[in-house]
Order: C-alpha cells, then structure tokens, then sequence
C-alpha cells in the first residue's frame, strides 16, 4: 500500500494506493489545508482516502510502505515573508549579488504592473544587508585558488551572524561550480562555531552564473528549517499512528528525497503541480503514448507542462515566484486565468478581460454566496447550467451567478446573461489556448500531435474547448483526476499503478439526470451521468455532462467521450466553439 | 478599408470578446517571434541583456504591439517601416515574402549595432500588416571593434549604415545581399545567426497572421490591429485632457563629443494644451561631428519610448496609439536632429538618454501640477543617464582574440517616484527588461577577473524620497597575453544628469578610473580610447537615479535604515538629509540650522492646510495673480514675474557630493542651482547647468 499527499494552499490532495490480491484499487481524499498546521490537513487527506476504501486511517498507515509528500510550507515561508532568519556568506566584494540581481525589476510582474514604471522593483531580498558578508578569498574561472580563504575572516563573519540571530547559513562564493574547497571548509567553520545551524553551499548547484546560484541559496537556507520542522512533524506523527514506511518528499526536479536524506528544501518548492505532471508522465505510457500536453485549471491559474519522449520536459529559464533559480526544474507554465478569475471590461480598450485578478477563495465567485459579487469565470460555467455544484462540498447559487454575470459583462456588453456567460469562457479558454500554443509551438511542436490531460478541478469543464482551440484530437481525464498531483507524489517515483479498478462501478450507464444548459446560442436539455457508475467502454456525445465527486466534465455538442478500461475518460473534441 | 480578396467585404462588428481574444492572440504571436530571435541569436548582448525588441504594425507602418524589451527599438520600427513604403511602396514595389534589411540611423537604427529587419505581411495579394525586429549586433564594420567609433570626425570614420535594404525577396534569401551585409562585420557568423534569427520571427509572424485570417476573417484582424491603437490614442488623449495645461521645461547636458571635451545642450520645451503634447527639441546645440548626435527618427523613438513609460501608466503599451499624441520640433542640424555626414554611433546613449530624461523630468513636473493624488503617485524623476560603457579588445594567453562590450553601466541606479525610492541599481526606464551580466559569465568569457560587484553608497540623488543608488565594479586583466584597448564612453561624469524632481536632488556623477600597476590613478576623459595593461584596475562607478522632493523632509528613520544597509554614509545622511544617525535631537537641530543657512534667516512655520490657489507644484500655488508657497504660504510676488527670479538662489560646484568631477579639468564649466522658498526654505527646484546660462523657468501654467 502507498500514499501520496499534496498540500496546496487551500487544498491537501491524498491518494492511497492499494495493490492487494484483487487488483489496484484508489482511494482519494481531500481535506482543507490547515494553515499553521498543515500535518493535520494532511492526515485529516489521507483519513478521508482511507475511508474511500472503506478503512480506518492507523490501518492504511500501518500497513503502507511508502508515502511521498509533495509539500507547500516553504513556499508559503517565502511569500508571507515568514522565512527563517539567514545569513549570506559570499566573495569579499561580491556581497552585492543579491541585491544588484541583474538589474532585473519587471521579471514575474504582473502585465499590468511590467507597464507602470512605479512598480517597477527588484524581487524581495529575503534578507538585510547587514546578514550578507564578504569573506576574503578568490578562485578564477579555471577553478584556481587566486586568493586563499582568509579563515579568520570567516569564522569573524559567522560568529557576527551568529549573535545576529542567525540560524542558517548561505555560502555563496564565485566559481566554488570550479572548485567548492572554501565553501566546504565555511560550511566545517560553521559546524565548529554554530553547531546545529543549517548551512546551504551554492556549489550543491552545478551552475555557472552567481546571481541565479546566490538566490537559489539563499531561498534554500531560507525554508530549510521550516521544511525539516514541517517533515519531522508529519514524519513523528505518522509514526505514531503506526506508519513505519519510507517518506519520501517530492521535488521539483521531478525527483524524490527520502525525507531524513539530504534534503534541499529549495528543491521542494512549486513541487506540487510537478508531481501532477509526473502522474501525467506516468499515465502516459499505460496509455501507449509519448508525447503530452498537462492541463490543470485550478481556482487561480491554468497550468501546463509538457511531456515529450514520455518525459517532463525541463524549464529553461527556471524561477519561483520573482526569484531566479539555478537548479533543473520540470517545467509548469502558469497564466491567471482559473475558475476565480474575475471578468471585466477594459476601461480603454473596451475588450471583456478575464483575469488575471481573481476573487480567490474569499469571496470567491458570486456563486458560492460567500459575499462575493463580481463575475468569474466559475459563474459564467453556473450561468449557462454547465455546473451545478462543487463536488460535495458546495451548492452553486445559479440565480446569483447570472446576476453577477449580468450585471458586470451582459449589461455593459448589451449582450444577453447567456451570450454574455459564453463570451467570458471564450476568452478563458482562447487564453488557455494561446499558453498551449506558446508551449508547445516554442520548440517546435505541433500541439495537433498530443494528447492532452486534462486534471485539477476545473480543466474537465473547459479542456474539450481549448483542445479543440489548439487542435488537439484526444483529451484524456484521468480517474483520478481531482487529486492527480498527489497521484504522482506517491512513491515520488515513476510507479506502475497495474490496473486501477474503480471502487463503485456499475454495468449500466444510467443517465442520472437532465440539465438545461447553454450551447450553439440556446438551451437544451442535457443528459447528465455519474462519473463513477459508467463501466468500461460507455462511449457517450455531446451535448452531456458527466459529474464525478470533485469535478464535471462538459461534453459540448459534437464532443464525444469514452471510458476506457482504467476508469479514465478519453474526450474526442468538436470543431471549436 | 479596401475590400478583402479573401472574405467578404464587408468589416465585421468588433465585438469585445472577439476583440480580446485577437489581442491576446497577437500578443502570443509577438512572444513567438521573440522566441524565434533569442533561440538563435549569436549575440551576448541580446540574449544576457535583453538588447532587442519585436513588433506588430499596421499595414500603414503603425506600431500595433512591442515587446517589453528596448522600447526604442519598437518605436524605431515604425519609422523604418514607414520609410520602406514611403521609398518603395510603388517603385519598385513590395511583394508577399519580401523582408528589409537596415541599420541606417538616419532612417530609424537606433545606432548602428542595431540592426532592423522588417517585412510586410500580405494576405494573398492585400498588405495586412508589418512585422519586424531589432537585435543588437556585437559588430556592424567600422574602423574599430564593436563598431562604436571614439574619436570620428564624421559617420564616414564610423560603421557607415546600410539603408533599408530588401534583403529577402519572394520568400528567398538574397545571397548577394546577405555577403554585402555580412561582409561588414568582424563577426559575420554571430551576424548570420541573428539574421536568420530576425527573418524566421518575421516568417513566424506572417504565417500565423494569416492562420488568424483563415479563422477570423481579415478585415477583423485588420481591425483589432487598428482598434488597438485607435482606442490607446483615444485613451492617452482623455488622459491628457484631465490633466493641467502647461508648459515645463528641461535642459539636459552632453560633455565631449570624443574629439574635444565641448558642452551640447539639449533643451525641452514640453507643452500640454487640452489632449495634445507638443515636445519642442529646437533649443539644441549644434550637431557634433560623431558619435553623439541623434538623427530626428531617433530623437523621437526615445522621446515616445519615454512618454509611452511615463505618462503611459495603467495604459495598454501599444506604441503608436502614443506616437499619434506626440508632436516633436526637431531643428535640422543640431544633436538631436543631426544631418549628413554626422556620425551617431553611440549618441542611443548620449543625446537619446538626454532625450528620455528631458521628457520623463517635464512629465512629472506636470503630474505634480495636478490635484489629483493618483496622477501625483506617478511621479518619477530620472533614472541614471549616460553611464559609462566600455568595449574592451585584445587576446587571451593563448593567443585567442576576444572584443566585448562591458554591460557593468546598465545597473546604474532608478529615479524616485511620489512615495517610494528609487530602485537600487534598478537600471534604465525606457529598458525595462533589460539586464546586466553575471560576473562568473564575463569571467568565462573574457580574459578579466573582477574585485567587486558592489552598491555605490551615497549615489542615489537625496531627496524626500531617494533615487536608486547606482552599482560600481572593478576588474583587472587575467590570463591575458597583454594589455587590451579600452574604450570608454558616457556623459554626465562632470554635470550630474540623473536629474531630480520637487526639489529633489540629482543622482551622483559617474566615471571610470584607471589605477595603474605603480598605483597612479587615472580618470579618463568621457570618451577615450585607452589602454588596460596588465596588473592595471579599471573600476566603473555607476550614477544614481535622481530624488523626488526637499531631502530635508525625507523620514530620519528611513535615513537611518539606509546607513545600516549602507546605501547612505554616516556623513552623506549628515550632509544630504541633515540626519545624525541614531540621535533625534541633533538631527532636528541641523536640519533646523540647514534651513537656516538657505535663506540666512529663521525660517517659517509650515501652515496647517496650504493656500487656496491653482496648483503649479508640490510647493507653489497661483492665486490673484501672485505665487504663494504652498508650505508656508510666503508670497513670492506677481506670476508676471519668472518665479525663478523669485527665489533665493544658491550655486554650488558640481563635486559637492563626489570627488570624482574635479579629478579632471573644466568642472568648473558647470554649476548646481538651488532655489528655496525665501521664507519657510523649502527646496523648490535644483538646475544643472552651465555656469553662464540663464536660470530655466521649468513650470508654467497656461490659462485655463
């Protein structure tokens, strides 16, 4: 038996994995993420994928042998600026690395803040000057020694950080990718003076070019502590509940790091929607194929990676947040564009613009009547009866999904709320079409040669559109396709998952139910059918909806589906809407 | 509109989600031709510093889109565009797959390493559009490495342009013409890399504009590339409705023309009336022989560049629908509307930077005549302005040769904005994205090993709120066969040009030394070429950007914090901002003793609520014909005056805040000008200027 858990910002994703005598069965759960404490959302995760499968959480534990966990904390860390308190050791005269960063101060601003100079600024420092000190020493492009390490000067340096409150250290020197020997011996001075304080060398990452190592660095030491308390925690109470397996944390470079190993927190940031992209890898192949297009549409953003040669593809220019990094990073490109994007006119151009602010969780959408009242793109899915509900945890307010609609696009617009709706998914989905274009045309392929995944909670409803957008035949939505990313942190590795037999299925596809929704400009009539009781084979058109748990998939009219054998459903999209 | 061969003839309604969902698609476009140039670009330059830009235009040669990069490049291609119609729309003619080649200045190049390809885009046999690049090249030809010629007496002795150029015809690269072009360089292969680099993003473009066409119909895609700018002019010109009518005034300086260490002024006159911005550029120096001058088309890429940045905020940046705002005066035979045979090599970085900070410093002169607080809350004052460049050639130890050009003046530091200083080392305005280089990547590069990469404490220009401080870097020979030939080049190492605003100061003045191996210093003159030998340092100190408002209101705390992150000494918090670090008391006590010593009297309160009165600045307010000071309510006397003759007047040499000026003879030619308010000692203004010239009345109000 094996788990995987992913904690997201809102969300904690679990899945267990169990390979017992009469085939591999999935359990899922989900649990709201608890800030603070986010072991507790974790286990309350892999309770409720327990409870799927009709077990109480200390058995699943007991008898797993491994959990990976793809964790959020240091990122989190970084973007609250909650951070531990660090000190940066680097070349005498070279302290202004991380300050000068390359001049860079639009990159990873917003498009509206890259166009007003005001906001133009440097990514946020993580620390003070005062934390960043220069040693004497120097070693050439050749890795020569040019001037020995000035060793009274760094054991000065580190006791003035110590008494500073330092409790991690970074050691960025230039060309240690040449040679590392005085980045070690700081690392041994600091262990003498600062036993227990945790030390980041920057020659861990073979890379030439200061300013992407320094940061990377520095954002590693700056989340090791709070990584390590995060996985020492979940690892002692897992323990407790009688789990004696291996843990394992995710990363983003598509590996894994048993969690007492060497770990590299920075290695750990973004590894969420990584792992969703290592399932998808995965899947892939059961499916034969090689070459894929990822989708996640989340509430916040629409996510994409590629996988080409049955691999991740790896990013470039890799960054977090605004922070260069330096180490290889599967690649997830993201625009904001989600089911909270916000929809408005542009004040001058007078186009209908759909995020990239977003209303977020709180509100939210005006649809799930938590106070929120400016249009989104989930209440655009409501207004035209796509969705009639958030899994089980959320009835969706119709009446005031087409009001916001109405209000803040139809009445503008002099378009009618349904016209008005259509429009709003238009433009999500035209944008999502341009990001997968702009990933796959980048280097040189032709999206009409993938398959596309479709996962995360709202791709299902959007992704036959933007398929057909980008001109891509077949789009696959994984039986687990809600809690994907925790999926691929199982075992962090590549798994082979062997058949997944579903854990309610049925012979006969019963239509469950009507809806009336809007397509090709009118309401119809729509049948809707339960995800989890259609059996193997059920082939089903367009116009259609079929609802599982935490997510709906929309058939348009002239899209077709099939469930295969696994549980997942092939989409065959129409022309584009 | 002509009908569509294609569709029907008819324009089809624009609807607002059509709209949008073209737009972004052009956008995407724009992206993918970028992607075209940087995967194959052979030049440094452009790929580490960003030096390049792409765009979309109208079949008209009106920029529709550009990218974020060298925002210059994207007003230069509407010019060139427009020149190749204008010059061959009907003779010879331009036909489907035909692309033009140019760095001629004269017709849009920013300078002559900048090197524009554009190409129409036809729609079966309809003109739709235009698309086209600039990439900067590491050589174009020339007398010298870099193609930047120190010490020309005319663009003869320089890289001498090649007019725009059909280079690709029908689709085929035309063999004869690439040798003709490739020839030139002492890097032909880096060359040909971004050539077919330029030409593939063209290809790239046409062929997905024609993709848009298949699935749109033409007239629609013609129309949102028109809409876009239509709706962005209609929207710039509201925007220059709401604000004040006015006239502000700038005069910027350019010493050493790379033969004689001669002054050029470049005066701006900037009138706003109703929606129209007249920039009046006619009260410039006569041309230089070389080197420094810009041609009228660059002049006014720079002036839009900085107009789109400045007064562009919360707009789209769709730089024609600026450019139609715009009316520039340009006089024919001066340095900012140089004629032939006048070279301009680097005058991107010598009038054109004067250009940018002329209009950036007028513009928010005139935000701060408003009385709306959002319109103030864009104020900027200027980024660093002519910041030393180095191109440095010579061998490695085995003998390799190398040539390159030095990225270190780039992070010089950001103008101060209304509420927030400056970036520190942030850079220039009108290059948003642009970069400086690791130091590990010229170390691997070049036979070089730096002594630091640090902050410059005290350079940011002092004010209520700091300009960004500047960097400043170090470096010796290493592994190198012997000495190298350095070239240096900038302005503004004597006057201060990061100019301040609301009585902000100017970023510091900055320059480059050489410190020889028996430890004589050396400050070379802005423009020479020299020598590095071995076991020499030549070290680049970086200018800050300028303050916006009177240092001695800035908050002691933020003083402090800026000494403890030592972008402040203890002595410039002192001098600049009257700050003793760590003791209040003393710190009030000096800044009261400041005061005092402006006006040579006790100074008066500030009033609670300022006078009523149509605003001209933060510190003066019009009323009955008379200026009141809006912090003491002081009247500085009838608005029939000059208000600059009315207040108290204070000159300074220009090496009070840094030695560096004086380290060479004729600093004295230039002065600083403080003008207070005669009663409460407010700093109303700060000018550079010559020593001789008149005081400049830098805001007036028109009526109403």
């Amino acid at each position: 038996m094996r788990i995987g858990i992913d904690t997201g910002g809102t969300f904690t994703d679990a899945v267990v994995v169990d390979s017992g005598s009469g085939g591999t069965r999935l359990g899922k759960g989900k649990a709201l993420s608890t800030p603070g404490d986010l072991t507790a959302g974790a286990l309350a995760a892999v309770e409720a994928a327990a409870s799927d499968l009709d077990q109480p959480l200390t058995e699943v534990l007991i008898r797993a042998e491994s959990i990976g966990y793809a964790t959020t904390v240091g990122l989190n860390a970084l973007l609250t600026g909650t951070g531990a308190p660090i000190g940066l050791i680097t070349t005498a005269g070279f302290e202004a690395t991380l300050p000068v960063a390359r001049a860079a101060k639009v990159a990873g601003l917003s498009p509206a803040e890259a166009t007003e100079a005001v906001c133009w600024a440097k990514p946020p420092l993580l620390l003070s000057r005062k934390r960043i000190v220069g040693v004497p020493e120097r070693i050439d492009a050749h890795g020569e020694v040019v001037r020995p390490l000035d060793e009274a000067a760094a054991v000065a340096a580190i006791k003035a950080l110590k008494d500073d409150g330092v409790i991690s250290y970074a050691v960025c020197l230039l060309w240690s990718v040449s040679n590392p020997r005085h980045e070690i011996r700081i690392a041994e001075l600091i262990a003498e003076i600062h036993p227990g304080a945790h030390v980041s060398l920057s020659s861990a990452v073979p890379r030439i070019g200061e300013y992407e190592r320094t940061m990377t660095t520095v954002l590693d030491a700056s989340t090791a502590p709070l990584v390590a308390e995060e996985i020492r925690t979940l690892a002692d109470a897992l323990a407790e509940r009688g789990f004696a397996g291996q843990l394992h944390v995710m990363q983003s470079s598509g590996g894994t790091c048993a969690a007492d190993g060497a770990l590299r927190s920075v290695e750990t940031l973004g590894s969420g929607p990584v792992a969703g992209l290592l399932a998808s890898a995965e899947l892939v192949q059961q499916l034969g194929r090689s070459e894929a297009i990822a989708t996640d549409v989340g509430g916040t953003s629409f996510d994409v990676g590629l996988i080409t040669g049955g691999e991740p593809t790896m990013a470039t220019r890799p960054m977090i947040g605004r922070w260069a990094l330096a180490h290889p990073v599967v690649e997830v490109v993201s625009i904001g564009t989600g089911g909270g994007s916000l929809a408005r006119i542009d004040p001058v151009l007078g186009g209908l613009r759909v995020g990239p602010q977003s209303a977020g969780a709180r509100p939210g959408p005006a649809c799930y009547r938590r106070g929120g009242s400016a249009p989104t793109l989930t209440d655009a899915a409501v207004a035209l009866g796509y969705l009639s509900e958030l899994g089980d945890v959320l009835e969706l307010d119709r009446e005031a999904a087409e009001r916001a609609i109405g209000d803040g696009v139809a009445t503008p617009l002099e378009l009618s709320v349904p016209d008005a709706a259509d429009s709003v998914i238009k433009v999500a989905c035209s944008q999502m079409a341009d990001l997968i274009r702009r990933v796959t045309v980048q280097r040189g392929h032709d999206p009409a040669g993938f398959t596309m995944l479709a996962y995360g909670g709202a791709a299902p409803q959007y992704a036959t559109r933007y398929a057909a957008e980008v001109g891509v035949a077949e789009v696959v939505v994984p039986a687990a396709a809600s809690v994907f990313s925790a999926l691929g942190a199982v075992d962090g590795k590549r798994l082979a998952l062997g058949p997944v037999a579903l854990t309610d299925s049925t012979s006969e596809p019963p239509p469950s139910e009507r809806r009336g929704a809007w397509f090709d400009r009118q309401f119809t009539s729509c049948p809707v059918y339960d995800g989890l009781g259609l059996a193997p084979g059920t082939q089903l058109e367009g116009p259609a909806f079929i609802d599982h748990p935490s997510t709906t998939i929309v058939l348009r009219p002239y899209d077709r589906a099939e469930v295969d054998s696994q549980g997942h459903t092939h989409l065959f999209p129409g022309p584009p809407s | 509109m002509s009908s569509d061969p294609l569709g029907p003839g008819a324009a089809p309604p624009l609807d607002a989600t059509l709209f949008e969902v073209l737009r972004n698609r052009l956008w995407a476009i724009n992206d993918e031709a970028v992607d075209a140039i940087v995967a194959v670009s052979g030049s440094p330059i452009a790929t580490e510093g960003n030096d390049f830009n792409s765009g979309i235009l109208t079949a008209a040669g009106e920029v529709a889109l550009a990218g974020p990069y060298v925002l210059v490049h994207a007003a230069a291609l509407g010019q060139v565009v427009r020149y190749v119609i204008e010059q061959f729309g009907d003779d010879p003619g331009i036909g489907a797959g035909d692309m033009f080649i140019t760095n001629d200045t004269y017709v849009g190049a920013p300078h002559q390493p900048d090197v524009m390809v554009v190409a129409p885009v036809f729609r079966g046999d309809r003109l739709i559009a235009w698309c086209g690049s600039c990439v900067h090249q590491n050589d174009v030809g020339g007398p010298v490495p870099g193609s930047i010629t120190v010490g020309a007496t005319s663009i003869y002795e320089e890289a001498v342009p090649m007019a725009p150029t059909r280079i690709v015809e029908g689709g085929e690269l035309l063999a004869d013409v690439e040798q003709e072009y490739l020839g030139r360089s002492r890097t032909p292969e880096l060359n040909r890399l971004d050539l077919l680099g330029q030409i593939e993003a063209n290809r790239v473009v046409a062929r997905r504009l024609n993709g848009l066409c298949d699935r749109y119909e033409t007239d629609t895609v013609v129309a949102v590339l028109g809409g876009l700018i239509d709706r962005t002019e209609a929207a710039v010109r509201a925007r220059l409705e709401s604000l004040p009518d006015g006239r502000w005034r700038h005069r910027g300086l350019v010493e050493h023309d790379g033969i004689d260490d001669r002054v050029y002024e470049i005066g701006l006159t900037m009138t706003k009336q109703g929606d129209s911005l007249h920039l009046d550029f006619t009260d410039a120096s006569p041309q230089a022989p070389a080197l420094i001058n810009t041609s009228r088309a660059i002049t006014s890429s720079y002036a839009m560049a900085a107009v789109m940045t400045v007064l562009g905020y919360g707009l789209p940046w769709t730089p024609a629908g600026f450019w139609r705002v715009m009316e520039v005066d340009t006089a024919p035979g001066t340095i900012v509307d140089c004629l032939w045979p006048a070279g301009m090599s680097m005058g991107v970085t010598a009038a054109g930077q004067e250009v940018r900070t002329a209009v950036n410093v007028c513009l928010s002169r005139m935000f701060d005549a408003s009385d709306v607080p959002d319109v103030r809350s864009q104020i900027l004052a200027s980024c660093v302005s002519g910041s030393f460049t180095q191109t440095i050639s010579g061998a490695f130890d085995d003998g390799q040769e190398f040539s390159a050009m030095l990225l270190d003046g780039l992070p010089g530091g950001s103008g101060a904005r209304w509420g927030g200083d400056g970036s520190d080392t942030g850079g220039y305005l009108t290059s948003p994205a642009g970069l400086c280089t690791n130091i590990e990547t010229n170390e691997q590069h070049y036979p070089v090993l730096y002594r630091y990469r640090r902050e410059r404490t005290d350079s940011g220009g002092p004010g209520r709120w700091r300009g960004g401080v500047g960097v400043e870097h170090a470096y010796q020979l290493h592994r190198s066969a012997g000495p190298a030939t350095s070239t240096v080049f900038a302005h503004g190492q004597q006057p201060p040009t990061a100019a301040g605003v609301l009585g902000g100061e100017p970023g510091t003045q900055h320059t480059g030394i050489y410190e020889r191996s028996d430890g004589t210093i050396e400050v070379p003159p802005p423009k020479q070429v020299g020598e590095l030998a071995l076991g020499d340092v030549y070290s680049n100190l970086c200018g800050g950007g300028g303050g916006v408002g009177d240092p001695l209101d800035r908050d002691p705390a933020s003083v402090e914090h800026d000494v403890a992150e030592g972008l402040v000494s203890e002595a410039g918090a002192a001098r600049d901002y009257g700050v003793v670090v760590g003791d209040g008391h003393a710190t009030q006590a000096l800044r009261a003793s400041r005061r005092r010593e402006r006006i040579g009297r006790d100074p008066a309160p500030p009033l609670d609520e300022p006078p009523a009165g149509r605003r001209l600045s933060s510190t003066v307010v019009l009323a009955e014909g008379h200026y009141l000071c809006r912090r003491c309510g002081h009247d500085y006397g009838p608005t029939n005056e000059p208000l600059v003759s009315l207040l108290t007047l204070a000159r300074s040499p220009v090496d009070e805040r840094t030695p560096w000026p004086s380290a060479r003879p004729g600093a004295d030619r230039f002065e600083i000008r403080r003008l207070y308010c005669p009663a409460c000692a407010v700093q109303v203004d700060i000018q550079v200027a010559l020593a001789d010239a008149p005081l400049l009345e830098t805001a007036e109000l028109l009526d109403d």
